[in-house]
């Protein structure tokens, strides 16, 4: 298939444009209203209003990949369609015939919903900047493995390579950390036993307790209750003495039992003694769809009982929940015993979300941009977060197979709340999620193709696309995302989970209705302000060291003496 | 305001508060008008307050403010007329003017079977007459009552469907959309309004002064705002007494008026960071004040009944102790000559831009309110910033000294080897500064140099640290850190320390009692 046979007519003229802009002076939204010609390329609409000699020529550009939805308003004198962008932005374009209108709207319909990878746009963006190896290979299972275990020779835990041809689970990477009693065999034995092969394997270990979480899907129970003794071995030997083992569930158990009658299920307490079962409800990611588009609905047509509508989205109820999880799992790991396993159904989703937000509260590291760029990797990336799918539509939209969920939207929000509750303790800022936020649904960046590692081999990402990461790495980039007033904060960070802490993320989800500048302004002057302080440091640390040379001249010269000489 | 000029003029009228005892004893009124038209519409007027100059805005429209008038159904009061008339003439550019009704039409038709209620249009010429609809009193009490439960941490399941249940939110949009309306009437279409409510001491106060702190940059600075608060709320008789419950009397008469004032420049200083002098603490000490009774200021219902009391003879001043305490209630972030301070401020009012004031409703509750406070560590810095310029201020000087020292050593070389007590004589001579001359004498020996080096530390602790007596923080206590040895601390300790004169300029600088006692400062 190729792109033009996609596209009927790449240009109609006498369009018009209409979409809502910010007037700055009078702090209002007004309709801008621009007339001109919509061109239709491989991979974008453009717009580019009519010259004219008052007016400087001007142009939108909207990638195909970050049309949501699109609606057709054709009426006998109307040729309306109506596009609703990923980010939220909403245009209407009138046509002059309703002949241009279908046939624009029928190319946009599949250029907008293609499924195949190779044609999306990061394969085609290889000259933004040059393709970095190093960015690829930013993440290493080694590097973690190092900063977890920094004595190797003591460690009870080893790297893996039984997944190196993705066979056993071809969403986990090729190498996991696995205790070190347990040997290859037993993984595999593991792996059939648990959905999508994903066995038990080590996310983050706790240095200062000694405490770790592990994660994995559930095991495949059944109704004839099977049992794996190998997986039962590798949470056994996992736990040291002393220890006391959780597994969490993000599950309610009302639906346990549905669970094993699909072939899924649970740990039996009888066949895992050392670990404590606790089922905590989290909502699935097709249920966070939904919220999520009930979110964005309060947010567009806000105009009555603007609170009720963003209570009952239960946008704020799944902050809430996933911060107080992982709230606990840090108090367990830090402040008593605790080591816990976390799955869900498929450890696809939840999982991820919970383990990752509990060692951005327990861990200084992931709080730095690096640490942060290190934590997707290797608990998104590699863990095998169906990007791909879940992030195929936004809000606006739904594909028939309902893969979509923006979990990692909720992570970002998340992540945001606890910048805003320790906003010192945070390398990063907010813009920097945004960012992440922009590329995760359409991107020049191959970053975030694919379902898992091994669909992301399979296309070549690494030597075909580059790396979102080259793009943060840039020394202009990188300065736009670094929160001026960092200051490392080696401590576990308590967030409060009160409903009144959380707020809304205006500069995201209200991005295209509310007036920035005014807080634009005030991040620039706490730069300027830091810069300031800076340099008088700057300054007096070279004063005190001229003030110390001349005391030394001046003792020397004998001109100067101590008082109680 | 440029006042008196040509078209007002103040008038001694109420002089002993006989025409209206809530007033002022000073109005401005138009010059044009004569004075037994003042009194009849002050008749005319509930409790007599007759409208009068509020804010005048350089293009000649005006901002007044009355009371209902004594219409019911159809009376009607020529002088009355006859005064607007004047107001609308101060005015050149525009051929009307605007009546502003504050309160919901249902209520004000209500009044009129008391015999009040509200102008009729058909009586005045050139008005254009406005109901916007901000409820009474008694609906705002209502509502705060309801605010505060749901800001109670226990019943907080459904804390955003009880915030809309409360409707406190929408109360304060009313008042802040009000506002706007005055401003747009004034500054955009160049037509002077004239606002009451019932009494005209309630809303028209909060919208009045809302107005004015939106139109003029000069009510957004600490000493403005103080203006503002005396002028509009004060001196036109807000009855803090009443509405505050300063004293039990009736129930009925307590409303948050002023706490709804407050949160609405609550709300701009979150859309406007930059636009205003003082911050966020200033505004929550100053809610905790008008009700705590410490200070005179808010004690009374009308300057006549502060007078009565000798308020000014026998309390504080709230407005003393504020400027004591003035290192609190700067707003780091504030810039005085950006567009936003410049200019009219247009708030967005859309519901969703507005908040809950977690840190005034929640503000003891630490366990919802965040740990690292943004504010207090972008002041900590500036504090800092300001600091160290005094330092590297005193460093330069040092080394310029012992550089003359030096100098003055070599050059003498065969004369002098040793430096007598003479030597320091002829090297004060030398220095043309009188100050520096005796700091020269009495402080440069190594001893000295090594104090004033060690005067400051460099890398002060962050915010994030508890005080060292580890009294927790609230969420709008001051945090202060000691420029010697960095420490953070509570208020409590604060004033056991001291502030101490810069050895390079006269600007104070806090030193902990550690370090007072240390350095025996």
């Amino acid at each position: 298939m190729d792109f033009m046979d996609l596209i009927e007519m790449p240009r109609v003229d006498n369009v018009k444009v209409y979409r809502q802009i910010q007037n700055y002076e009078l702090n209002q939204l007004v309709t801008q209203k621009l007339f001109g010609s919509l061109n239709l390329t491989s991979h974008h609409l453009i717009f580019i209003t009519q010259t004219d000699l008052q007016k400087p020529r001007e142009e939108i550009w909207i990638v195909h990949s970050s049309i949501d939805s699109l609606e057709k308003n054709v009426t006998e004198a109307k040729f309306q369609l109506m596009i609703k962008c990923k980010n939220f932005q909403i245009y209407f374009v009138d046509f002059p015939t309703a002949y241009c209108c279908n046939s624009i709207h029928k190319s946009l319909e599949s250029l907008s919903n293609l499924t195949t990878e190779n044609m999306k746009l990061p394969f085609f963006c290889q000259t933004i900047s040059k393709i970095n190896q190093e960015d690829w290979n930013f993440y290493s299972i080694e590097k973690s493995y190092k900063r977890f275990f920094p004595n190797e020779d003591s460690s009870e835990w080893r790297i893996s390579e039984i997944n190196n041809d993705f066979k056993i689970s071809p969403s986990y990477p090729k190498k996991v950390i696995v205790p070190k009693n347990i040997d290859d065999q037993a993984l595999i034995k593991s792996s059939q036993f648990r959905s999508m092969g994903r066995f038990p394997i080590l996310s983050y270990y706790h240095k200062k307790t000694n405490s770790f979480i592990l994660r994995s899907s559930q095991p495949l129970l059944g109704s004839n209750n099977k049992r794996c003794k190998e997986d039962e071995l590798i949470l056994k030997c996992a736990l040291p003495k002393g220890k006391q083992g959780y597994v969490y569930d993000l599950r309610d158990a009302s639906i346990l039992k549905t669970a094993v009658s699909k072939g899924g299920g649970y740990e039996t307490e009888v066949n895992y003694p050392l670990w404590k079962r606790i089922n905590k409800h989290m909502d699935r990611f097709d249920q966070l769809h939904i919220s999520y588009s009930k979110l964005i609905d309060a947010c567009i047509n806000s105009s009555t009982q603007f609170f009720y509508k963003l209570d009952t989205s239960a946008w704020f109820y799944n902050i809430r929940q996933a911060l107080y999880l992982s709230f606990l799992i840090a108090d367990e790991i830090h402040n008593k015993n605790g080591c816990f396993l976390i799955h869900g159904w498929d450890g696809l989703d939840n999982t991820l979300l919970i383990s990752s937000l509990a060692q951005i509260l327990l861990d200084p590291e992931s709080r730095t941009l690096d640490g942060f760029i290190d934590l997707i990797e290797r608990e998104w990336l590699h863990a095998g977060h169906p990007f791909s799918k879940r992030y195929f539509k936004s809000a606006f939209g739904i594909t028939p197979q309902k893969q979509e969920g923006p979990v990692f939207v909720l992570f970002l929000d998340c992540v945001r709340q606890l910048c805003e509750q320790f906003c010192l303790s945070f390398e990063f800022n907010e813009d920097f999620l945004i960012m992440l936020f922009d590329n995760l649904y359409t991107s020049e960046y191959g970053t975030f193709l694919g379902n898992n590692q091994n669909e992301r081999e399979q296309l070549l990402v690494s030597s075909r696309t580059v790396s979102l990461w080259t793009y943060v790495k840039n020394e202009e980039n990188i300065k736009k995302f670094i929160n001026p007033l960092y200051k490392i904060n080696d401590d576990v960070i308590w967030p409060s989970i009160f409903t009144q802490s959380l707020s809304l993320w205006s500069n995201l989800f209200l991005r295209f209705q509310i007036n920035s500048k005014p807080n634009d302004e005030a991040k620039k002057e706490i730069v300027k302000l830091v810069e300031t302080n800076l340099q008088v440091k700057i300054k007096v640390e070279k004063l005190r060291n001229e003030l110390l040379e001349l005391q030394k001249e001046a003792i020397d010269a004998g001109v100067l003496n101590s008082e109680n000489y | 305001m440029g006042l008196p000029n040509n078209k007002w003029t103040m008038t001694n009228l109420n002089s002993d508060y006989q025409i209206c005892d809530t007033y002022p004893n000073v109005l401005f009124v138009p010059a044009s008008v004569e004075d037994k038209i003042l009194q009849s519409s002050a008749n005319f007027r509930s409790r007599g307050r007759l409208p009068v100059l509020s804010y005048l805005h350089p293009n000649g429209a005006s901002l007044t403010r009355c009371s209902q008038p004594l219409s019911g159904f159809n009376g009607r009061c020529d002088e009355d007329e006859q005064l607007l008339q004047h107001i609308l003439m101060t005015n050149e550019n525009s051929k009307f003017m605007y009546v502003v009704d504050t309160r919901p039409k249902i209520n004000a038709m209500a009044n009129k079977a008391q015999g009040k209620g509200y102008e009729n249009e058909t009586n005045y010429k050139n008005i254009q007459f406005h109901f916007i609809g901000i409820e009474n009193i008694h609906v705002m009490r209502n509502s705060l009552d309801k605010l505060v439960k749901c800001a109670d941490s226990s019943s907080n399941s459904s804390f955003l469907t009880e915030l809309e249940k409360t409707e406190w939110l929408k109360h304060i949009k009313a008042i802040i959309d009000t506002s706007v309306f005055l401003v747009e009437a004034i500054n955009d279409q160049n037509t002077s309004v004239l606002v009451h409510c019932s009494d005209g001491w309630d809303r028209t106060a909060q919208t009045c002064a809302l107005a004015s702190l939106l139109l003029d940059p000069y009510y957004r600075s600490i000493h403005g705002f103080q203006v503002l608060i005396e002028k509009e709320w004060l001196l036109f008789g807000h009855k803090f007494s009443h509405r505050c419950g300063h004293l039990f009397e009736n129930d009925k008469e307590i409303s948050p008026i002023f706490s709804q004032f407050l949160e609405c420049v609550w709300q701009l200083q979150l859309q406007f960071p930059c636009a205003f002098e003082f911050n966020e603490t200033y505004l929550i000490k100053l809610h905790e004040h008008v009700y705590s009774c410490q200070f005179g200021t808010f004690i009374g219902n009308c300057q006549k009944e502060r007078n009565d009391l000798k308020i000014n003879e026998l309390t504080y001043s709230l407005w003393d102790y504020f400027q004591s305490k003035i290192y609190d209630f700067i707003n780091p972030l504030y810039i005085p000559n950006s567009f936003y301070s410049n200019s009219v401020l247009r708030p967005d009012t859309r519901i969703f831009s507005l908040k809950f004031w977690r840190s005034l409703y929640n503000r003891f509750d630490s366990a919802i309110n965040p740990s690292e406070k943004l504010i207090d560590s972008v002041s900590m810095l500036s504090y800092n910033t300001s600091s160290l310029q005094e330092y590297s201020k005193l460093l330069e000087k040092r080394c310029a000294q012992l550089k003359k020292l030096i100098q003055l050593n070599k050059n003498d070389e065969n004369v002098l080897i040793d430096l007598s007590e003479d030597d320091f004589e002829k090297i004060e001579i030398s220095d043309k500064n009188e100050n520096e001359k005796k700091s020269f004498e009495k402080k440069l020996t190594l001893d000295e140099i090594s104090i004033d080096f060690n005067s400051i530390d460099l890398n002060w602790k962050s915010t994030r640290k508890n005080c060292v007596c580890y009294e927790p923080f609230d969420f709008a206590s001051s945090k202060l850190n000691c420029s010697r040895c960095g420490e953070i601390l509570c208020e409590r300790c604060v004033e056991n320390g001291k502030y101490v004169s810069s050895s390079a300029s006269n600007k104070l600088i806090f030193v902990c009692k550690n370090c007072v006692d240390q350095f025996r400062l």
